[in-house]
C-alpha cells in the first residue's frame, strides 16, 4: 500500500528516523539523563532535568508521526533535487578529505594537514595548474596561521618544528 | 587523474611523515612566547569578571606577554574547569577560579576531574567576604528581622542566587541551616543578574561581594544586614557570627590555578609575576577602586589551605544534604 | 541633564577619538569576517591598551571594534552562507542566495546601509530615553523572557514558509541538540552517553558553519559546478530606489531590535529573527523571502544592530553587564576610573555623553569605511572556484578549531556538513534547527527560574504577580496560528 517511490525518498527515510531516535530517547530516557541532587530533602533545580527533554521529545514523535502519515498518503513528499551517481562519488570523495583533514589536523599540525587538505580540494575541482595549487596549498596556510597567532593571538595546532622554523624566520 | 591525485597524497604523506619524525624533540624556549589565556568560568560582569580584567591589564608588564580573559560559564563551573583541565600542561592556559567551585563542587558531583590532583595554584589573588544584603525599600532593617520573617513564611522569602553550591548558594546555605529557616532559592547567571533581580524586586534578598556592591551602597540602594569575617566590615552591620552563623562562612578566595603537570620554572614565572602585582601601585589602586583587597600568597601556601578546605567542605556538604 | 549632554558633544570631537573608532571599525570588520575568530576576542586583547588612551579614546575604540564586528561577521554570511553568529544566520538567508544571482555588492551595501540606519537610530533613541529604558528593563524576569523566547519560537516556525511541520519537527530536533552535555539548572549530564567530549555540550560555531556553509560548498562540489558562470559578476551596486523601497521595513525592523533589545537576554539573534518574520509577513509577496529578497537582508541586519543602543543601559544605569560585550566595556569603564552605576550619570555623566554621542559618529564614519571595502570583498567570491573552495574550507576548519580549542570541533563540523546535506536532500530547513538550538537552552533556564519563583504554585504566581509574561503567553498560540494562515494565503497567490 505504501508507494515504494515515496518509501525510498530522502523526506521519507529522514521523519522516520527522527522518529525512532526520538522514541528510543523517550523510552531510555532515564538512563540518558542523570538524576538531580537534594539539599534539605528538596530537589536543588526547580523543574527535573528531564522535564523539558520530555515535552520536546513527545512532540518530536507526534509530529514525525503526522508528516510519516501524511507522506504515506501522498502529502507533502517533496524531497531536494536528485543526484547523479557522479555526484554522489565526488561527495564522498568530498568528505572523506573533509573527515581526513579533521583527523589530522591536531597530530600533523595545521600547515601539513591544511596543504594536504587544499590540495587536493582544489584538484577535485579541476584545477591544474600545479604552480598555483603549490602557491595556494603551501602559503594559504602559512599566512593564515601567522596572522591568527601573531595578530590575532588565537592558537592553531602546529608542530614544534615548524612553530621554531617560522620563528627563527621571522627572527623573533 | 586518480592515480595522480594518489601519487601527490602519498609523496605529501611522506613529507608529512618525515616532518612528524624531525619534530619529536621538545623546544625550551623563553616562557611567555605567546598571550596567556585565562578562563574564568563564570558569567559576565561578576565580581572575577572585574578582578580579572584588573589583573590581566596590570600583569602583561610583568611577563611581556598579554593575558586574555576567556569567560566560560556553564554547569556551575565546570565547563571552564574541564577546558583547563583539557588544556596543555604548559602555562598558557590559567584558570581563575574560587574556593567553592575549585573544592567544594567534588562533594556534591561526580567531575570528570579531579581538582586536588588535576590543579595546582599558582597564586591567590584575594579574598572577599560576602554580605548579605536587601533592597534599600525593603522592610528588614536588620538581620534578625529577615531572619524573623523568614520563619513566619517558611519558603516566602526569595533568595537569588548565582548558581548551585557557588559563592553566594553555600553561605546561604550555611546561614539555612544554622539559624533554621527556609529560604527560596532561586538561580541566576551569576552575581551581577542576581543583584539586577534584588534591584528590580524579583528577590527579597541576595547577597554580594564588597565589588558589586560598591556603586549599589553609594548610591543608596541596597541595605547590608550582614557580613563575613572576624570583624565588622561596616561600623553598624553586625558580623554572620554575631547574628549566630558561625564558623568559615563567607569567604570567597581567588585564585589562579594551573594544570598539575606544568613545570616548576612556569609556575614559579608566574607566580613572581603575580606576587609583583601587590608592590604595583596601579594594581593596588584600581583594586581599592574596585573595593578590593589585595592579599597575594603563593602557590604552596595556598595549596596548604586548599586541603583544610577540602576537608572542611566535605563535612558541610554531608550536613547539608544529610536530610 | 541638558548640560551634561552639550558637554559631552564638545568632548567627544576629537581627532584621536574618530581615528582610534575608525581604526577599531575597520580592525573589528575583519577580524568580524572571519568566522571563529570573534570579535569578543578581538576586543578582549585591545582592552589592555585601552586603558592607556583617555576614556573617552579608548572605549569608542572598543566600541568601534564591536560594531564593525557586527557588520563583519555578515561578509561570509552573505558572500559564502558561512555565518560566524546566530545573527548573521538571518541575514545570509536571502544574503547567499543574492550572491548566487550575481548580486553579492547589492547584497553587502543593503546590509551596511541597513545596519548603520538600525545601529544609529536605535544609539540616538538610547540616549534620550536612557532612564524610561532603565525603568523598563527593571520590569522584565524571567518569566517574561521565557514568554518572549517561547513566542519567539512559534513566529519563526510559523512564519518559515513552505512546511510549517518540517520547520517545527527540525526546531524541537534543534532545542533536544541543546539539552545534550549538562543542565543549566543543576549540572547533571544529559545525553551524553557517558562522552567526556559531550560535557560541555555542542558547540554552536561549527554548528553553523556545519549546516550552513558546508553544504553550500558540497553541493557546489558534487555538481562540480566548475564554470561558475556568476564568476566575475560581482553586480552592481545598490541603487537608491531599490534603498528606498526596503526604508518601511528598516524601520520597522529597528524599532523591534530596539525593544527586544530592551529585555535582557534575547540578544541579536532574536531580534534579527524577528525582524525577518515581521518583513516577511508584512510583504505582499513573502515567496520572494529566502530566494534572494533584499529585503530580507536589510529586516536581519537593521534589527540585529538596533539591538546595541538598550543593550547598554543596564551596564551604564546599574553597572550590570548583559552579555560578555558589555562585560568588556564594563572593565574598560572601571578600569578608567568611570564606576558604571546609579551615580555615573551624576559624577560623570558628560563623558558618558560623549562616549554615547561618539558611538553615533562611528556610524556615520562607518558607512564610509563599509562603503569603501565593499567591492573587495564582494570580488572575492568571483575568484575560481578551485581556488575559492579549499580557501573556504580552510578558513572553516580554522575558524571551528579556533572557537574552543577542541579538535573534536572539527569533527562535528564534518558531522554537521554531512547532516546537513542530509537535510538538504530531504528537504527540512536546518535554520529553525539551529534557531531552536541557540534559544533552547536559555528557554530552558528561564522556565526553571520561573518555576523557582514561583515556589510551587505556577498559576498563583502568573496571574498574581506576572500578567504581562502571562498575556503573551496566553496569545502565542494565536498568534502562531494567524501567521501561519497567513503565510499560506498569500503564499497560495
Amino acid at each position: 500500500m505504501i508507494n515504494r517511490e515515496v518509501k525510498k525518498s530522502p523526506a521519507f527515510m529522514f521523519a522516520v528516523t527522527v522518529l525512532v531516535l526520538a522514541c528510543l530517547a523517550l523510552v531510555f530516557m532515564g538512563s540518558l539523563v542523570a538524576a538531580p541532587k537534594l539539599l534539605f530533602g528538596r530537589s536543588l533545580t526547580a523543574i527535573s532535568p528531564d522535564s523539558f527533554p520530555f515535552v520536546i521529545l513527545t512532540l518530536m514523535a507526534l509530529l514525525c508521526v503526522l508528516q510519516v502519515g501524511m507522506q504515506v498518503r501522498g502529502f507533502q513528499i517533496e524531497s531536494g533535487p536528485a543526484l547523479g551517481k557522479d555526484g554522489w562519488y565526488r561527495g564522498t570523495y568530498f568528505f572523506a578529505i573533509l573527515t581526513g583533514y579533521a583527523l589530522m589536523m591536531v597530530p600533523f599540525g595545521f600547515q601539513i594537514s591544511s596543504t594536504i587538505a587544499t590540495a587536493l580540494l582544489s584538484v577535485q575541482m579541476g584545477n591544474r595548474n600545479w604552480a598555483q595549487i603549490a602557491v595556494l596549498s603551501i602559503c594559504g596556510p602559512s599566512l593564515l596561521y601567522l596572522g591568527a597567532t601573531r595578530l590575532l593571538a588565537v592558537s592553531l595546532p602546529e608542530l614544534n618544528v615548524i612553530e621554531l622554523a617560522y620563528g627563527s624566520l621571522l627572527g623573533g | 587523474m586518480l592515480r595522480k591525485t594518489i601519487k601527490m597524497t602519498s609523496s605529501v604523506m611522506v613529507a608529512a611523515g618525515m616532518a612528524l619524525g624531525l619534530s619529536s624533540g621538545i623546544a625550551h624556549a623563553e616562557f611567555p612566547e605567546k598571550p596567556i589565556t585565562m578562563v574564568i568560568p563564570l558569567g559576565a560582569g561578576g565580581s572575577h569578571d572585574l578582578n580579572a580584567r584588573v589583573v590581566t591589564s596590570i600583569i602583561p608588564s610583568y611577563i611581556n606577554q598579554a593575558m586574555i580573559v576567556r569567560l566560560t560559564p556553564g554547569a556551575g563551573g565546570q565547563k571552564g574547569t574541564q577546558e583547563v583541565a583539557n588544556s596543555a600542561a604548559d602555562g598558557y592556559t590559567l584558570l581563575f577560579t574560587h574556593n567553592y567551585i575549585d573544592m567544594l563542587q567534588q562533594h556534591v558531583e561526580t567531575l570528570p576531574y579531579d581538582p586536588g590532583a588535576d590543579f595546582k595554584p599558582v597564586a591567590r589573588i584575594n579574598y572577599a567576604p560576602i554580605a548579605v544584603v536587601v533592597n534599600a525599600d525593603s522592610p528588614y532593617q536588620t538581620f534578625e528581622e529577615l531572619i524573623a520573617a523568614s520563619k513566619e513564611k517558611p519558603g516566602g522569602i526569595q533568595m537569588a542566587h548565582s548558581g548551585n553550591w557557588g559563592a553566594l548558594f553555600v553561605p546561604a546555605a550555611q546561614v539555612m541551616k544554622a539559624l533554621d529557616v527556609s529560604w527560596n532559592l532561586v538561580p541566576y547567571q551569576g552575581g551581577g543578574p542576581a543583584m539586577q533581580a534584588l534591584l528590580s524586586g524579583d528577590a527579597d534578598v541576595t547577597m554580594g561581594f564588597p565589588s558589586a556592591l560598591a556603586p549599589q551602597l553609594a548610591a543608596g540602594k541596597v541595605r547590608v544586614l550582614a557580613t563575613a569575617g572576624a570583624e565588622r566590615i561596616y561600623e553598624d552591620v553586625p558580623t554572620l557570627a554575631e547574628v549566630g552563623v558561625e564558623g568559615d562562612v563567607g569567604f570567597m578566595h581567588r585564585v589562579v590555578l594551573t594544570p598539575a603537570d606544568t613545570p616548576d620554572e612556569v609556575v614559579e614565572q608566574l607566580t613572581g609575576a603575580f606576587k609583583a602585582l601587590a608592590e604595583d601601585k596601579t594594581f593596588v589602586r584600581m583594586m581599592g577602586r574596585l573595593g578590593e583587597n589585595v592579599d597575594i600568597l603563593d602557590g604552596p601556601t595556598y595549596e596548604a589551605m586548599r586541603k583544610e578546605q577540602s576537608v572542611a567542605y566535605k563535612d558541610l556538604v554531608e550536613k547539608l544534604t544529610s536530610q | 541633564m541638558i548640560e551634561q549632554f552639550i558637554e559631552g558633544f564638545g568632548l567627544a570631537l576629537r581627532v584621536d577619538t574618530f581615528v582610534m573608532m575608525g581604526l577599531g571599525l575597520f580592525g573589528g570588520m575583519l577580524v568580524g569576517a572571519l568566522p571563529g575568530f570573534t570579535t569578543l576576542m578581538a576586543m578582549a586583547i585591545l582592552l589592555p591598551i585601552s586603558f592607556f588612551l583617555d576614556p573617552i579614546v579608548g572605549i569608542p575604540f572598543l566600541l568601534g571594534i564591536y560594531k564593525g564586528g557586527i557588520f563583519g561577521g555578515s561578509i561570509p554570511a552573505i558572500l559564502v552562507s558561512m555565518p560566524g553568529t546566530g545573527a548573521a544566520v538571518a541575514t545570509s538567508i536571502d544574503g547567499y542566495k543574492l550572491t548566487q544571482k550575481g548580486k553579492s555588492r547589492k547584497a553587502l551595501d543593503m546590509a551596511l546601509f541597513s545596519s548603520v540606519l538600525g545601529d544609529m537610530s536605535s544609539d540616538i533613541f538610547t540616549m534620550m530615553m536612557i532612564f524610561p529604558i532603565a525603568y523598563l528593563v527593571m520590569q522584565f524576569g524571567p518569566p517574561e523572557l521565557f514568554a518572549v523566547l517561547l513566542m519567539s519560537l512559534v513566529i519563526i516556525a510559523a512564519t518559515s514558509g513552505s512546511n510549517p511541520m518540517r520547520a517545527l519537527i527540525m526546531m524541537l530536533l534543534g532545542i533536544w541538540l541543546s539539552f545534550i552535555g549538562t543542565d543549566p539548572l543543576g549540572g547533571v549530564e544529559r545525553f551524553t552517553f557517558g562522552l567526556f567530549e559531550l560535557k560541555s555540550g555542542i558547540p554552536l560555531l561549527p554548528m553553523l558553519i556545519g549546516v550552513f556553509a558546508i553544504p553550500e560548498v558540497a553541493s557546489v562540489v558534487m555538481r562540480n559546478e566548475k564554470a561558475r558562470h556568476l564568476a566575475g559578476l560581482m553586480g552592481e551596486r545598490l541603487t537608491w530606489a531599490e534603498f528606498k523601497k526596503t526604508l518601511r521595513t528598516i524601520c520597522r525592523s529597528t524599532v523591534i531590535g530596539t525593544g527586544i533589545g530592551t529585555i535582557p537576554g534575547l540578544g541579536q539573534v532574536v531580534a534579527a529573527m524577528m525582524g525577518y518574520s515581521a518583513a516577511k509577513n508584512a510583504s505582499d509577496h513573502p515567496e520572494t523571502f529566502g530566494e534572494g529578497e533584499l529585503e530580507g537582508v536589510a529586516a536581519a541586519e537593521a534589527a540585529n544592530n538596533a539591538v546595541n543602543g538598550p543593550t547598554m543601559v543596564p551596564l551604564l544605569t546599574l553597572g550590570i553587564p548583559g552579555d560578555n560585550v558589555t562585560a568588556i566595556l564594563l572593565g574598560a569603564f572601571v578600569a578608567q576610573g568611570l564606576r558604571p552605576g546609579p551615580q555615573l550619570f551624576d559624577e560623570q555623566g558628560a563623558t558618558v555623553f560623549a562616549i554615547l554621542i561618539a558611538m553615533v559618529f562611528a556610524n556615520l564614519m562607518f558607512l564610509a569605511i563599509g562603503y569603501l571595502s565593499i567591492p573587495f570583498f564582494s570580488r572575492l567570491v568571483t575568484i575560481k572556484v578551485s581556488v575559492l573552495i579549499p580557501l573556504v574550507i580552510m578558513f572553516a576548519f580554522a575558524g571551528a578549531y579556533v572557537f574552543r580549542s577542541d579538535s573534536v570541533d572539527l569533527l562535528m563540523l564534518v558531522g554537521f556538513g554531512i547532516f546537513g546535506i542530509v537535510a538538504r536532500a530531504a528537504k527540512f530547513d536546518v535554520m529553525p534547527m539551529v534557531m531552536g538550538f541557540i534559544l533552547g537552552e536559555p528557554m530552558e533556564y528561564a522556565f526553571g527560574q520561573t518555576v523557582a519563583m514561583a515556589n510551587g504554585d505556577l498559576a498563583g504566581f502568573f496571574l498574581g504577580d506576572r500578567q504581562g509574561a502571562l498575556a503573551v503567553l496566553l496569545v502565542i498560540p494565536a498568534i502562531g496560528f494567524l501567521l501561519w494562515r497567513r503565510m499560506r494565503k498569500t503564499i497560495a497567490h
